[in-house]
């Protein structure tokens, strides 16, 4: 009933997000549809997905939007109409040269044909919780029973993401730092010379907001570095707690202000910094791999005693990688897109 | 584990480590920069020649990242065709490498060309990556690298309207890339695995599952979007023409080449022959529309009046060559089109490289700015010939090698019609590129007439204009000239390419 009501809300959800006109609700409102997705992944018992969810799409997603949208207006252009009015009536459209009816038209069947082929897949679909899934008993057979033994790392997501594979973590962290590098290139400008993203006087008035912060950024900061440490016995790791550390630099800036340009030129040198060495870590591990003899990745012929041994400090080595190159990465991706004062 | 056994690893690993370094070794000196650029991509390019070398006396190399066991870890897999493919991007990205400086230092600003080598280096990582692996999942992992990577660096052309088409294009290729996605889970969900080879012998049983059904459908429509296969082609003139020039050749030699060759791998390694023949009609829908995507190119580029984009659309039609001769899938046929991935990125690449050097000297992209040119780049403009007569189909080109062994296979499969289509897209290729041949030796450059002319002036303009001679910079016009090189060589010795890709098309056809 609950999982009913919860598809409920995310499709409600979505129609607003589309409908809105207004660009900042419809941020909000993709938050909360991440938060009810945080949810869902709960009820599926994905501990570790729905910790993302909230961290990466509830919460820094939201705030980077807004970033983004501080640089251009807030209200949606080009649409006279709502989302349903179109849908009622056709013959409303504006027409411009590049919208014809009959062009929506079409993109209305491809979408619908799009639709029908997805729900065509469903019919032959295991049972929601099957036991005998080919999901379930195939590889994940020894995930589940053999990745203590064979990892030293208690909670499997964490066995899996971060050995078993490894690599494709490796390479999402590439595309973090690729989306770091894309944001230097495109919209770096050469002189920053004020990074306030909010005025100063207008946030000295919010002395709530900045005793809340205050008191609350050092917490924050070091449940990210909890999260990070403790991503091998439970829900969490490098790329959740990079997220939230990340966050809390954002709040700091957000509050505070960075009136000073010195303080700006920091962040910037150190963010630079970062990006790469997080990612340079955990490819770096690899290649300690390859030098002690092993492939790559291969944590347990790392020289630092027992194979289970070295297999945990691995994982804890390339956790921290990630940790560090995601952080960066947020903080460089919000300082660029935040509007700067001239 | 020894440095021969570490191979297949390196090759991917030397340029994303050389991604991630430049933007700090940068910092004491550029020049650095760029000497890793080049020395990182022909590192790549020599491993990728000796893994080649390796399959050819010893079969199939299969490395075990982290040291898993596939299915449970991820499985680098090189084969003859990967270890084929693995040396025309590696290749093509070390000669655009060595050529790039002068033209990225004119075209992207002072301070942006770290981050820009950097994020070149994760493209090339990207598409390495996705020739390698043998796990469907870990592919979906380089596509978005190597797609994101390419997002930013068409943006940083020079124009605004880099924007819009790098936009277009991220919009369309994230749609693709989620198809992708979403036919993977499926696979996933239907056999439990993600290693292609175990996918191989899972999913036979499984043909008739709707699951199945509609993954394939997903990834086959997901990369015919980033293929740029008509009629998802939309995004690509404009790709192409407002990108910095590097990156035009870079994407044009390879890019089409890379998604390909995992549609040829999707059809006939993860699925197999017979899926693709009775299963579903998927042969035959690519063969309908690789034949509108030949014809409906070369008119388009008829039309061109950017040199750029001419070579765009020029392109949407090479990529139905390729895709034509997937579909037909006969030996010759699969001859002709695996032969066109390393033909096609040649010519390509020489013609962009060519386009390159004379946006360089006169920053100019029409092709009516390439007027008169044959005296004053004649090198350049030799290059251009033979890229553009490889285009055309001329025989002792590269261009020829590949028509022919597709017309055979047409043939061969009793499909007559596709002979006569192949000529008459080679007749309007030969239309649109004589045009642009004919400019550069036989007009003159136009004469820019000052408001002031005198009677004396209006006649000495009448008379031909002596230009000096004034050829692209030696690090440009050797890289360009050793493509145009390869494909006379190639052209005149095709044994060597079609050695190579015989055995690729047994192990693909199963013969």
């Amino acid at each position: 009933m609950i999982d009913l009501m919860l598809l409920l809300f995310l499709v409600v959800c979505a129609i607003a997000a589309v409908s809105m006109k207004d660009l900042l609700s419809t941020t909000i409102i993709l938050g909360v549809y991440s938060l009810i997705m945080t949810v869902v992944w709960t009820r599926l018992n994905a501990v570790d997905v729905a910790f993302t969810e909230a961290s990466v799409g509830a919460g820094i997603t939201t705030v980077l939007i807004i970033a983004a949208l501080s640089r251009t207006k807030r209200e949606e252009e080009g649409q006279e109409y709502g989302m349903w009015s179109k849908l009622l009536n056709p013959q409303d459209l504006k027409l411009t040269d590049k919208q014809s009816p009959l062009l929506w038209l079409t993109s209305l069947f491809i979408v619908l044909i799009t639709g029908a082929v997805l729900i065509y897949g469903t019919i032959d679909m295991p049972d929601f919780g099957d036991p005998d899934a080919p999901a379930n008993i195939h590889l994940a057979k020894r995930f589940i029973e053999e990745s203590y033994e064979e990892t030293g790392v208690p909670n499997f997501v964490t066995a899996i993401l971060a050995s078993y594979r490894g690599y494709d973590t490796l390479g999402e962290t590439t595309v973090i730092f690729t989306a770091g590098i894309s944001l230097i290139l495109l919209l770096r400008r050469k002189s920053y010379i004020c990074d306030t993203t909010i005025k100063e006087k207008e946030m000295k008035e919010h002395i709530v907001i900045r005793t809340i912060s205050r008191i609350l950024i050092p917490f924050v900061q070091l449940y990210a570095l909890y999260v990070i440490a403790h991503g091998e016995l439970s829900p969490g790791g490098g790329f959740q707690g990079g997220v939230i550390f990340g966050s809390s630099i954002i709040l700091y800036v957000i509050a505070f202000g960075l009136e000073e340009g010195r303080k700006v030129r920091i962040f910037r040198e150190m963010g630079d910094l970062l990006n790469s060495t997080g990612v340079l870590i955990y490819a770096g591990i690899g290649v300690l791999c390859l030098l002690a003899g092993g492939a790559y990745l291969e944590y347990d012929k790392l020289p630092l005693g027992s194979e289970k041994m070295a297999s945990s400090l691995g994982i804890y080595g390339i956790e921290i990688g990630v940790g560090i190159t995601v952080a960066a990465v947020m903080i460089t991706i919000f300082f660029i897109t935040a509007r700067h004062e001239r | 584990m020894t440095l021969t056994e570490s191979l297949p690893i390196l090759v991917i690993i030397i340029p994303l480590i050389s991604a991630i370094i430049i933007p700090l070794i940068g910092r004491i000196d550029k020049s650095i920069a760029f000497a890793f650029v080049i020395s990182a991509n022909f590192l790549s390019f020599i491993i990728s020649i000796s893994l080649l070398n390796t399959v050819m006396e010893t079969g199939r190399i299969s490395y075990w990242l982290g040291g898993w066991e596939p299915p449970w870890g991820i499985e680098y897999v090189v084969d003859y065709l990967s270890g084929f493919v693995l040396v025309i991007v590696s290749f093509i990205a070390f000669i655009i490498s060595v050529y790039a400086k002068k033209s990225v230092e004119m075209e992207v600003e002072g301070e942006k060309i770290l981050p820009f080598y950097s994020i070149y280096m994760l493209l090339v990582t990207g598409f390495m990556g996705m020739i390698i692996t043998g796990d469907i999942f870990n592919l979906y992992v380089f596509i978005e690298i190597s797609a994101l990577a390419g997002y930013a660096l068409i943006a940083i052309g020079k124009k605004r309207a880099a924007l819009i088409a790098s936009y277009n294009y991220l919009v369309l290729g994230t749609i693709g890339a989620t198809f992708i996605l979403l036919g993977i889970g499926y696979l996933y969900m239907a056999t439990g695995t993600l290693n292609m080879a175990d996918l191989r012998e899972r999913l036979p049983m499984l043909y008739d599952s709707k699951v199945v059904l509609t993954a394939f459908a997903f990834i086959t429509v997901g990369l015919s979007l980033k293929l740029a296969l008509f009629p998802f082609h939309i995004w690509l003139p404009n790709v192409y023409n407002h990108a910095p020039s590097v990156v035009s050749a870079l994407m044009a030699a390879t890019s089409a080449k890379v998604i390909a060759y995992v549609l040829v791998r999707i059809m006939f390694s993860v699925f197999t022959m017979k899926f693709d023949l009775e299963v579903v009609p998927v042969t035959k829908i690519l063969l309908f529309l690789s034949v509108i995507a030949i014809i409906a190119g070369s008119v388009l580029a008829i039309a061109q009046t950017n040199i750029k984009r001419m070579l765009a659309y020029s392109s949407i039609g090479q990529i139905g060559y390729i895709v034509l001769g997937i579909a037909i899938s006969n030996q010759l046929s699969m001859t002709g089109s695996l032969i066109h991935l390393l033909n096609h990125a040649l010519m390509k690449g020489t013609l962009f490289l060519v386009v390159g050097a004379v946006v360089y000297k006169t920053g100019m992209e029409d092709i009516s700015s390439l007027k008169g040119m044959g005296k004053k780049m004649p090198f350049t403009m030799a290059a251009f010939t033979i890229g553009a007569l490889s285009m055309i189909g001329v025989p002792l080109t590269v261009g020829f090698v590949s028509k022919w062994y597709l017309a055979l296979g047409a043939l061969k499969a009793g499909m007559w019609f596709l002979v006569f289509i192949i000529l008459v897209s080679s007749l309007l290729n030969a239309v649109y590129f004589w045009r642009v041949i004919e400019g550069i030796y036989f007009h003159q450059k136009p004469k820019v007439r000052s408001q002031k002319s005198t009677t004396k002036d209006s006649i000495e303009s009448l008379k031909p204009e002596i230009q000096n001679q004034d050829d692209a910079p030696v690090g440009m016009l050797i890289p360009t000239l050793i493509l145009a090189g390869l494909c006379i060589v190639f052209g005149i010795a095709a044994f060597i390419p079609v050695s190579v890709v015989t055995p690729i098309v047994n192990m693909l056809l199963e013969v």
